[in-house]
């Protein structure tokens, strides 16, 4: 008789499934059971044969066990072991069993989590500040009655001015109340302080209107509004800490006390909160705009809001607001023509969110691309692991876990991995939203305003939700179909499996593709635009070029004569600094700060009568600023020291956009016309044409631009430095002179010629760096996925390949296969990638500069840039490929 | 009683058990339908079917422990209960409705 110790060993994977599916006292009957039978054997069939029948019918048990299962469906699934099939799907022991399973694969975890991560943080980021833009109601009582109040000029919006304002606030009756504001920029001194700040003028209603209270306080009174009021003024209460020294959160330590605005005090009455909402801008100080009588219809300047009364649609408050407009047209006409414009309203949410839909969309989409890249390169990453588990998950099957339970601890470690990934999200797009304000506040309004709120974690939950179902569910309905029973026995590798999994992993790897390509074309196309935005003559010379803005207080120069003084005193000591080429003032800045613009009637071509006179930017300059900037004299001549007396006839400087607009192909010198909408009193006279400067952006088509001679009616110019040399460096001697005339005078925004026209392509340029980022790393996912499929495809083939070369195939041949084979994936991406891009690109045609959105060069080079990547990635396989050792490959097969 | 009828491997187990007085365990069986089959039968199978037939209640099981066997070996004995025996009837009954009036003529050809 054999003992137990003549048995075969019984193998480990074998005891393993054995005590995750039976009893322990079935093991032991089982086993023993065997023993006996193979007693039997080796008397009949002798000990060799019992043995390898012994070892066959040990591996039969968790065959079979599986084989059962499946063919009798879970009805009738071998539960020797009650509590497998009725443990919930979810519990403590599977999130862990689930957890240790990604701690097995750490590289793999971390590179999914990281790319979901980012992915979903970018979508966040660009979430959140939609959300505060677009989606959130704006932080004011009733916010969806407010209304911004314009006028409507077809195709242009513009404010409203004294009249309008006058007119509407006593007319009216659609609107709760009414209220304007006009932003300025004035001194503010105090004892070591000469400072430009921010002031909002605001009409006596404005913050109840707003349903903003003062901290401490009170606002303004209508008498405080009329002209020869109490000059009084609000402040934030930061304003209050910084510049009165208040302790009280509430500021009340400032009031009763004065400050010096434009050099006249001022008493504060109220302290606002620190942030006075979305119209608050950055402004501390709010003043009461005193509003004259007005002598004619323009200017227009007046930031009009209104609230709609309760039970008025809005209908009839347009209605109401074109009736008022046409009732005082007849009473201004002498000073203002345009009888088809008209006033308009818009949702202050509406008008408060500008143009920066559109990029915020683009941006979305852009991120989103990636995030679906990430997301099926995930899918990718997870279908070649379950691929090699499924042995694993065949003797999961085995433990009489039914197909739901098995999704379900797969969905269960996908949910793990895309909640790792929402956590590196948020953690990002709190990194974005922190640095936002820093990069883009020149371009997007209201950053400060972006955070995580709730609405943007339920999306970033949403878009866990999503990845995590789509590269959970694409892996786990692969995991567990198929005859489960041949995979305990070959561990998976049949070559049905391999070719269903193949075929979904081609399919990833061509939808990844497809999804760069617009993102390449995008990125490509912006960068091409900026490029083109680069190359773009501004029209002056930047290099050595320095400029900031000198303000003189209203108060203290409220005499023409002496701003004279001060600037004649100033440009005289400052073309003495050493180092100093030339100086100039002018009242705007190229490439974009444009102080005014101003309507006009030629004298050759006037205006018909109802129609708009033309608008263009008007910028009042001295000799100086030519010579400084290097504009160019073109024809004519330019301003002499008459030109600047105020005595003088009326002459002007035009640049060569504004000759070609009015003048195409005649000279302009010489042609006269009156301006500001007057219809009477001495021409102004055309006596130069200059080269043209940006005022609006470089690249952006001029509209023609009017120089008129200064400065004297200047208090707040910017001067122009031209140096010799390295224009920072005069920056001390430049505030020191200046100091010297008077040491009250503030010098802000200072910059070189480079860093202004550096600054105006910010936008550009940073949108064309994220995009290219986003188009890299899409694309390197998805070349990455092109490889492993290669590569995968490769191992898998071996013995194909060694059979090939074997019988005299060429390793070129080879490698070209393999090559092809990849080839096809890109080439069918490609496709449909460009016809996506061609699509998607029209998206982006507002922001190119003399770039096609369907750019032939740009699509070409995306389409070369994608097939020769794709063939570095499946070239590095394809030699191996072609390397390979026919002998001792066939001999491991 | 269960809504589906025995399977052939189900069917065959039974009978074996019937055939061995019974009551059973796994090696006399495989042995026994090794004999009426002239096919290898795996233990494995029969052990699990009988463990499910268990289930149904057409079987019950008795263990013996090794201190209490001559061969000092753990054995699971199954009885076929009367459920069982109703079932193997039936069967049988279903089966010969099936059969009649064309057992010769298969036999002949």
């Amino acid at each position: 008789m054999a003992g137990p110790g003549e048995v075969p060993p019984v193998p480990g994977w074998v005891r393993r499934v054995m005590r995750r599916t039976m009893a322990p006292e079935d093991i032991r009957v089982v086993l023993s059971e065997l023993e006996e039978l193979h007693v039997r054997w080796r008397i009949t069939l002798g000990p060799r044969r019992a043995d390898r029948r012994y070892r066959r019918e040990l591996r039969r048990y968790p065959v079979r066990l599986l084989a059962r299962s499946l063919g009798h469906r879970s009805r009738h699934s071998i539960r020797l072991r009650d509590r497998t099939s009725r443990a919930t799907p979810v519990s403590i022991g599977t999130l862990a069993q689930s957890a240790r399973a990604l701690a097995r694969a750490p590289v793999l975890s971390a590179a999914i989590v990281l790319t979901v991560g980012v992915g979903i943080g970018g979508c966040t980021a660009i979430f959140a500040v939609i959300d505060a833009l677009l989606l959130r109601p704006l932080p004011f009582p009733d916010a969806d009655r407010l209304v911004w109040i314009h006028t409507d000029a077809p195709p242009n919006r513009f404010p409203l001015s004294v009249v309008d304002y006058q007119a509407l606030e006593a007319q009216q009756t659609s609107f709760e109340a009414v209220a304007a504001f006009d932003r300025q920029v004035r001194t503010f001194t105090a004892p070591e302080v000469a400072e430009r700040i921010s002031v909002t003028a605001v009409t006596p209603g404005l913050f109840e209107l707003f349903g903003v209270s003062p901290l401490s306080g009170r606002t303004a009174s209508s008498e405080e509004g009329m002209p020869g009021g109490e000059a009084t003024v609000m402040v934030t209460a930061g304003f209050a800490s910084r510049f009165l020294g208040t302790g009280r959160a509430d500021g009340a330590e400032a009031l009763g006390r004065t400050i010096i605005l434009d050099g006249t005090q001022v008493t504060v009455i109220g302290v606002l909160p620190q942030n006075f909402g979305p119209v608050g801008g950055d402004a501390e100080v709010f003043t009461t705009l005193r509003l004259e009588p007005p002598t004619r219809k323009g200017p227009f300047f007046l930031a009009v809001f209104g609230r709609i009364a309760p039970g008025t649609d809005r209908a009839t408050a347009a209605a109401e607001l074109r009736a008022i407009n046409r009732r005082i047209f007849p009473l201004w006409a002498a000073s203002y023509q345009d009888e088809r414009a008209t006033w308009g309203m818009m949702d202050l949410a509406e008008a408060l969110r500008g143009s920066v839909s559109r990029l915020l969309f683009i941006l979305m989409g852009a991120v989103g691309l990636l995030l679906l890249v990430a997301t099926m390169n995930t899918a990718n990453l997870l279908l070649a692991r379950v691929g090699s588990r499924r042995r694993e998950l065949a003797v999961r099957t085995a433990l009489g876990a039914s197909p739901r339970r098995m999704v379900s601890h797969l969905l269960l470690e996908s949910a793990l991995l895309a909640g790792g990934g929402v956590l590196v999200g948020l953690a990002a797009s709190q990194g974005i939203i922190d640095l936002l304000p820093v990069v883009a506040s020149s371009y997007i309004p209201r950053l400060d305003e972006v955070r995580l709120s709730g609405t943007v974690l339920g999306f970033a939950a949403f878009l866990a939700l999503g990845s995590g179902l789509m590269f959970g569910l694409i892996s786990a309905l692969h995991g567990i179909g198929g005859d489960v029973a041949q995979d305990l026995r070959t561990g998976g590798r049949t070559a049905t499996q391999s070719l269903r999994q193949q075929r979904y992993q081609r399919l990833l790897v061509a939808a990844q593709l497809t999804a760069a390509v617009p993102l390449l074309t995008g990125a490509g196309l912006l960068a091409s635009s900026l490029v083109n935005l680069q190359r773009v003559d501004p029209g002056f010379d930047a290099q050595n070029l320095l400029t900031m803005r000198v303000s003189l207080s209203r108060g203290t120069y409220s005499d023409v004569e002496d701003r004279r003084q001060f600037w004649d005193q100033m440009l005289e000591r400052l073309s003495t600094v050493p180092g100093v080429v030339s100086v100039g003032l002018a009242s705007s800045r190229p490439p974009e700060e444009l102080a005014i613009t101003n309507n006009f009637d030629l004298e050759d071509r006037p205006t018909p009568p109802g129609q708009s006179q033309p608008v263009v930017p008007w910028v009042v300059a001295d000799q100086g600023f030519f010579q400084t900037l290097g504009i160019p004299l073109l024809s004519g001549r330019m301003f002499d020291e008459v030109d600047i007396t105020d005595s003088s006839p009326p002459v002007v400087l035009v640049d060569e956009a504004w000759a070609r607009r009015f003048f195409p192909g005649e000279a302009a010198v010489g042609r006269r016309f009156r301006s500001g909408g007057a219809t009477s009193g001495p021409w102004t006279t055309v006596v130069g044409v200059v080269g043209e400067v940006p005022y609006s952006g470089v690249g952006r088509e001029g509209e023609g631009t009017v120089y008129q001679p200064g400065p004297s009616y200047l208090t707040d110019p910017f001067l122009n430095v031209r140096a010799a040399g390295d224009p920072a460096r005069l920056m001390p001697l430049i505030r020191e002179e200046i100091r010297r005339v008077d040491p009250t005078v503030p010098l802000t925004r200072i910059g070189t010629g480079e860093t202004l026209i550096s600054s105006s392509l910010a936008q550009s340029r940073h949108l064309t760096l994220v995009l290219l980022t986003f188009a890299l790393v899409a694309l390197l996912l998805a070349v990455i996925g092109l490889y492993g499929i290669t590569a995968n495809s490769v191992q898998r083939r071996r013995g194909e390949i060694a059979v090939r070369l074997a019988l005299g195939g060429s390793p070129g041949a080879v490698l070209g296969h393999v090559v092809w084979q990849a080839m096809g994936l890109a080439v069918a991406g490609l496709v449909l990638g460009i016809a996506a891009a061609i699509a998607l690109s029209r998206v982006l045609s507002s922001l190119l500069y003399e770039v096609s959105p369907n750019d032939p060069r740009t699509l070409a080079g995306v389409a070369v840039l994608l097939i020769f990547v794709s063939l570095v990635a499946s070239a590095l396989p394809g030699s191996r490929a072609a390397r390979v050792d026919p002998t001792s490959a066939l001999r491991e097969e | 009683m269960s809504k589906t009828g025995l399977g052939e491997f189900e069917h065959q187990v039974l009978l074996s058990v019937l055939r061995l007085g019974g009551e059973a365990y796994s090696v006399p069986l495989v042995l026994e339908m090794e004999e009426r089959s002239g096919r290898e039968v795996a233990q494995a199978a029969v052990y699990i079917v009988l463990r499910r037939l268990e289930e149904k209640g057409l079987v019950s099981s008795r263990m013996e422990e090794p201190e209490e066997t001559e061969s000092r070996r753990a054995r699971r004995y199954f009885k076929l209960e009367p459920a069982g025996l109703e079932r193997l009837k039936e069967s049988r009954r279903t089966m010969a409705r099936f059969w009649e009036g064309i057992e010769a003529a298969l036999e002949e050809s």
